[in-house]
Order: structure tokens, then C-alpha cells, then sequence
């Protein structure tokens, strides 16, 4: 067993069902609603899109590339678009797709269901805008990033191939340069993880690298939608720098109150990287963090849970939590760890 | 200060005006589409939500920051949670701008004060996606009303903004722009005292926010806006701050990008009546929220007679709207508040 492949996907999936009871929630909501910071499984309020769930049952922010991976082991390993909308299209017929899809993955999924008759204006934004077909509050939203570990997980180290393989598989519902960008820096920082000689500091300069390339990459596609919307690498700069340079204050409030972490990917991925710095990369400390800043709890904790479990591997995470997330969720996640490691 | 209060309304009209054509843009989407900067009024493409109008025409921003002011004056010049959804009503039966324009938060709050139940009233539903612009974008009448009196301008906007935004972040970028322009209307007002009433208005609104409305989450605004005047007080041309702004702060509906970033381009343009509007007009993303507000932070500040002679009377014709009347109205019912307040002292 690979621990570092089982430390991603159960980071992932920790990450998310932890935060699944926070989500929405600002920081003083948290603590009102629990006595105190979150640091374990807990069953969602009743005003939380994961309502009426239970303590360690994941959402989108983790059903998404567990199916999407399922699919890219089917293929060997080998990414496509289509393989990344019939993954989609799947993930669209489960019970987590009404209460948890997300406002790109919700409208994009709604077309392929219609086998893409509907048109392009009907598709497009509100009121018949045709200049985006992202949701207006968020134009580049961070689903792009909470499934992009898988093909990290794939590339074995290969960060280039990680951000190739992630342009192509992002373009499926992303199809903007900041979704691929940010999306880029999780694969990228996913794929370094698995080296055995690695450090954060390595692991966050290939994100940083990622999130650059992976922006370059989209705007030389042909059918890439140009949006306006914050840079995810100008972001990630000022995590890093917040992340450095609090030392007198606290880290995290800076960077819920700076960055943010609602669903604009140049929030949650910036936030998610300050985050794995501040606490140098430990896997719990890092969730616990995540699922404590607030607002979009499950993508910032499921991303810090993939990228510091993939680091300090599946021993990094609370004993039990394994067979937790199996029972809860009715999955096997180190089987789907050995189907990861023996596609390389 | 009527020379003030007639430049805080063309500039935020016609930030509005200019931003319409712009809207949802790249700055680079702008230059491609005009082949140049906009830096007038310009028909709107087909492809954005102001399609249809015409060189001119307002959107939602303005035109409901005039149906409010309009109302709070035929109202004697008081702010009551009743004049204002009555100014919202009125405003939301206009043919125009309404239907075409209202955003998320306030269309939502318009249903909910016209009697309309929402479902699944069992559930307490948290806040989320509501700290956004649409209250600062229409409470820059509020700081003229209340010109050099930050906190009544503060107290106002309060009462307006919880109207339809009932969140503490709202609140706080609404008293960040009403504080600001109260203060750019006074003889002494300059870019440094501008926006530090800005941050003032940030964190008092931020405070009464935390004790009278709803928590939500998100980023903060008054920490947006510090970053955002770093960036615009800080080194290169006002066209790179105006970059450097739009990719750090961004230039979106959230409470914390437009508001900050509007501050940020004022600050960028030494708070130069056009330039302020130019800047915001194309940064790309939601232009004209923001610069309705910049426009009406840097006309306040600058006066009317720092607009080209044609806004004024384009603007007027193309909404068929009384600015320069609203504007008298506006500088007589501020005269008797600063009397009456004097009368007070």
C-alpha cells in the first residue's frame, strides 16, 4: 500500500467531511453553533447544505474525484475531456448531486444531461448574458480545484504531466484560465508531494509554478471562455506572504479576512497554501485550520487534506478516520489507492 | 457644497453610464471590443447585461441611488426603513431599470418586503452570497445629505443598507463610501482625509454591523481597502494600479472587491473626477458598480465643473431623470441638517 496515494484521498475526504458541518458558517458562527473550533467529524446543522447527513459523510467537495478517479483508472490513466464530463454526468445521478452541486458544476452538469441541446444562451449567465457562463458572484469557482488531486496522484511525480493532464480534464466544466490555473497548482503540488525528497517549500513553489503554467496553458486553448475575476497567482504570492510574515499575529485570521475562502478559486486555493505553510505542512493541524477559517469549509480543508496527507502520508491522519470515511460513505479507499499506485 | 453634491451625482452617474458598456469585461476584452480605453459613454455590446441601452443610460446603480435620494428628500430629508422601501418599490416598478438590472441580494429583499413568503421558512438559512455591492453601490446621496457629519452619514447608511442587505459586511462598505463622500464635500476635504473617513465609515459600519445584523462570512472590508490603497498610493501609473487592483482586490459584487477597489482607484488617480471614473470603468468585472462609487467619491471631492459640459445634460436626457433638481433638493435638505445640528450645539 502506497501510503502517500491513501494519505491524498483520505486527506481529501477528511478534509471534506469535517468541514461539511462548518460550511457557510463565519468563524463566530462556528463557535456558536459548536462551543468552540471544529476538530472532528460532526453532523451538520440544519441550515447546511449537508443537512440531515451524518458526522463523516462527505460532499462534493470529495464525491467529485472519487468518481472522476474511478473513471481515470478505467482509462489507464489517461485524461480526456470526455472522460471528465461522463465522470460528471455520473457524479450528476448520485445523492450528492442536488444538495451539494457547486454554481459552475451545477449548470454545466444541467447541459450535459440535456445531451448540449440547450443553447448557448440559455447555458450562459443570467439574463441571457453571453460573456460567461460562470456564476456572476464568482466567475472562476473553486470545483476546479477541489478535483484536480487525481491527476497529481496519476502523474507520479511528473509535475508537468500533472498540469497537462489537469488543463485537459479541467476544460470539461472549468473552461476559464483562473479555474485551470488554480486547479493546475493543486495538481502540480499534489504531484511533488509524492516525491520521497520533498519539503512545503518545494511543494509550494511547484503550485505557485503550476498556477502559472496551467494559466498560460488555458488561454492558448481554442475554445477557452475568458473571464475577468482575481489572479490565483498574485493570491497565492500574497498568502505566502501573510503566511511569513504574521509572526506576530495570527496567520489564519489574516488570511480568512485578506484572502478569504468563499467559493472564488483566487480565495480558496490561496487560502489553502497559506494555510499548509503556516502549519508546515501537518496534515491534522492543517484540516483543523481549514475547517475553522471559514465560509467554504469542505473545498479549503478537502485541498489542504489532499496536499498534506499526500506529504506526510496516511499515518499523518487521526487512527479511525479511515474506517470512519469507508462505513459512512460506503467506499474503500485503499482500494482505489492500489488501483492509483499500479497505474504507474 | 451644492457645486460637491451636483459632482458627487454625475460622477456617480455616470460611472454607472460609462460602466454599463463595460460590464463583465477583461480589461483587455474592453480595449479589443472598443479599440481603445472607454473614457466617454459608449452603447453597451449585445452580449452584456446592458444591451439595449444607449450611450448614457444608467443600469441598476445609480438609478436606484436617485429613486432613494429623490424619496429621502420628498420626505423632508429623513431616512426611515419606510421611505426607503418605498424609493425601492417605486424603483422596482420602473419599466427599466429594474427588470433589467436589479441584482441578487436587493431583488430578493424587494420580494421579501412586497408581502412574498420564501419557502423552507423552517430552515434558518445562513447569510451566504449576500455581502455584496448593491447597498454602497446606491448610498453615495446619503453622505451628501449628511455632508461633513460622518457620523449621521454612518447612522443613514445603516438604516438604508439593512433595508435589503441585511449583513454586517454590506454595512460596512455602505458607511465606507457614505463617510467618505460626507467628508469630501467639506471645503477642506483632500485624498488623505477622504479616505481615512473611508476607513472610518469601513470599520464603524463593521462594528454596528456585528451588533444589529446578520454574521456572515467572508473576506473583510476594511482590510480589503487597506490593501487596496497601498496599491493605489503606492508606486507606477494609475493603469497598473488599476491592473495590480483588479488581480489582487479584484473588481467583482463581492462587498469586499468593489468596494476596496474603488477606493483603490480613487486613491490611484489622486482622486481626479475622471480619472477615478476611467479606472474603474476598465478594470473589468463589475465596472459600474464601482465606478458609480468612485465616481462619486472623486466628483464629490472635485465638483461638477470637473465633468466634460455634455454629462450632464446626456445623462439627464438619456433617463429622463432631474439631477441637477435632486442635486438643489439635496444641498437644501444637508443646509437644514447642518442648521438644525448647529441649532443643537
Amino acid at each position: 500500500m502506497n501510503q502517500k496515494v491513501l494519505g491524498c484521498i483520505l486527506g481529501a475526504a477528511v478534509g471534506d467531511a469535517m468541514g461539511a458541518a462548518t460550511e457557510g458558517r463565519s468563524l463566530r458562527q462556528i463557535e456558536a453553533e459548536f462551543g468552540g473550533r471544529v476538530e472532528e467529524f460532526k453532523a451538520p446543522p440544519s441550515d447546511t447544505p449537508a443537512r440531515k447527513r451524518k458526522a463523516g459523510q462527505v460532499t462534493d467537495a470529495f464525491s467529485i474525484p472519487y468518481i472522476l478517479t474511478r473513471h481515470l483508472i478505467q482509462a489507464k490513466g489517461k485524461p480526456s475531456r470526455e472522460l471528465g464530463k461522463q465522470a460528471l454526468l455520473e457524479w450528476g445521478g448520485t445523492e450528492y448531486f442536488e444538495p451539494f452541486a457547486g454554481m459552475t458544476t451545477r449548470s454545466v452538469i444541467n447541459r450535459l444531461k440535456q445531451e448540449d441541446n440547450m443553447s448557448l444562451w440559455a447555458f450562459s449567465g443570467r439574463l441571457g448574458n453571453k460573456l460567461y457562463k460562470g456564476h456572476y458572484y464568482a466567475l472562476s469557482s473553486n470545483g476546479a480545484a477541489t478535483k484536480a488531486y487525481p491527476e497529481g496522484l496519476v502523474s507520479h511525480g511528473d509535475v508537468d504531466k500533472a498540469i497537462s493532464d489537469t488543463v485537459e480534464l479541467t476544460m470539461c466544466s472549468h473552461d476559464d484560465p483562473y479555474s485551470i490555473s488554480g486547479a493546475c497548482a493543486v495538481s502540480a503540488a499534489v504531484s511533488e508531494a509524492l516525491k520521497d525528497n520533498t519539503s512545503i517549500f518545494e511543494i509550494i513553489q511547484k503550485a505557485i509554478y503550476g498556477s502559472i503554467k496551467g494559466e498560460s496553458l488555458a488561454r492558448e486553448q481554442s475554445n477557452i471562455w475568458i473571464y475577468p475575476g482575481p489572479s490565483v497567482t498574485k493570491r497565492i504570492e500574497m498568502a505566502v506572504e501573510i503566511a511569513l510574515h504574521s509572526g506576530s499575529g495570527d496567520v489564519i485570521t489574516e488570511l480568512r479576512e485578506r484572502i478569504g475562502s468563499g467559493p472564488a478559486i483566487a480565495e480558496t486555493v490561496p487560502s489553502a497554501l497559506g494555510i499548509l505553510i503556516a502549519n508546515q505542512g501537518k496534515t491534522m493541524e492543517s484540516i483543523y485550520d481549514a475547517v475553522n477559517i471559514g465560509d467554504e469549509t469542505s473545498a479549503v480543508a478537502s485541498i489542504v487534506g489532499a496536499i498534506a496527507g499526500t506529504y506526510y502520508g496516511a499515518d499523518s491522519i487521526t487512527e479511525g478516520y479511515l474506517d470512519i470515511i469507508n462505513r459512512e460513505n460506503n467506499i474503500n479507499l485503499q482500494e482505489q489507492a492500489k488501483q492509483i499506485a499500479a497505474l504507474w | 457644497m451644492y457645486q460637491n453634491i451636483l459632482g458627487g451625482l454625475i460622477g456617480a452617474a455616470a460611472g454607472d453610464a460609462m460602466g454599463a458598456a463595460t460590464e463583465a469585461r477583461t480589461t483587455e476584452q474592453i480595449l479589443e471590443y472598443f479599440g481603445h480605453e472607454v473614457t466617454d459613454f459608449e452603447t453597451p455590446p449585445k452580449d452584456t447585461f446592458g444591451a439595449g441601452n444607449v450611450p448614457g443610460q444608467l443600469t441598476d446603480d445609480f438609478s436606484s441611488a436617485y429613486f432613494v435620494a429623490r424619496h429621502i428628500v420628498d420626505n423632508g430629508g429623513k431616512v426611515t426603513e419606510e421611505v426607503v422601501q418605498e424609493a425601492l418599490i417605486d424603483w422596482s416598478e420602473h419599466e427599466v431599470f429594474f427588470d433589467r438590472f436589479a441584482g441578487p441580494t436587493t431583488r430578493l429583499a424587494i420580494r421579501g418586503f412586497q408581502g412574498e413568503t420564501k419557502e423552507d421558512s423552517k430552515e434558518i438559512k445562513l447569510a451566504v452570497r449576500q455581502a455584496t455591492n448593491g447597498a454602497a453601490m446606491k448610498i453615495s446621496p446619503i453622505g451628501l445629505l449628511n455632508g461633513g457629519n460622518l457620523d449621521q452619514a454612518i447612522q443613514d447608511a445603516v438604516t438604508v443598507t439593512m433595508v435589503t442587505h441585511d449583513n454586517y459586511l454590506a454595512i460596512s462598505g455602505a458607511c465606507a463610501v457614505a463617510a467618505a463622500v460626507s467628508r469630501a464635500t467639506m471645503l477642506d476635504a483632500d485624498i488623505y482625509n477622504v479616505l481615512q473617513a473611508g476607513l472610518y465609515g469601513a470599520k464603524e459600519g463593521e462594528q454596528i454591523g456585528r451588533d444589529i445584523a446578520k454574521d456572515v462570512a467572508g473576506p473583510s472590508v476594511v482590510k480589503r481597502m487597506e490593501m487596496a490603497i497601498d496599491i493605489g498610493l503606492g508606486k507606477g501609473t494609475p493603469r497598473e494600479k488599476m491592473a495590480e487592483i483588479g488581480h489582487r482586490i479584484g473588481a467583482g459584487l463581492h462587498v469586499a472587491e468593489a468596494i476596496p477597489s474603488a477606493f483603490g482607484l480613487f486613491a490611484a488617480n489622486d482622486g481626479d473626477a475622471m480619472g477615478s471614473i476611467i479606472g474603474a470603468v476598465n478594470i473589468g468585472y463589475d465596472t459600474d458598480t464601482i465606478a458609480t462609487m468612485s465616481g462619486a467619491l472623486a466628483g464629490t471631492l472635485k465638483g461638477a465643473n470637473a465633468y466634460p459640459a455634455h454629462f450632464l445634460s446626456v445623462l439627464e436626457k438619456a433617463n429622463y431623470l432631474e439631477i441637477e433638481r435632486l442635486a438643489k433638493d439635496l444641498a437644501k435638505a444637508a443646509e437644514e441638517r447642518l442648521q438644525t445640528r448647529k441649532g443643537e450645539k
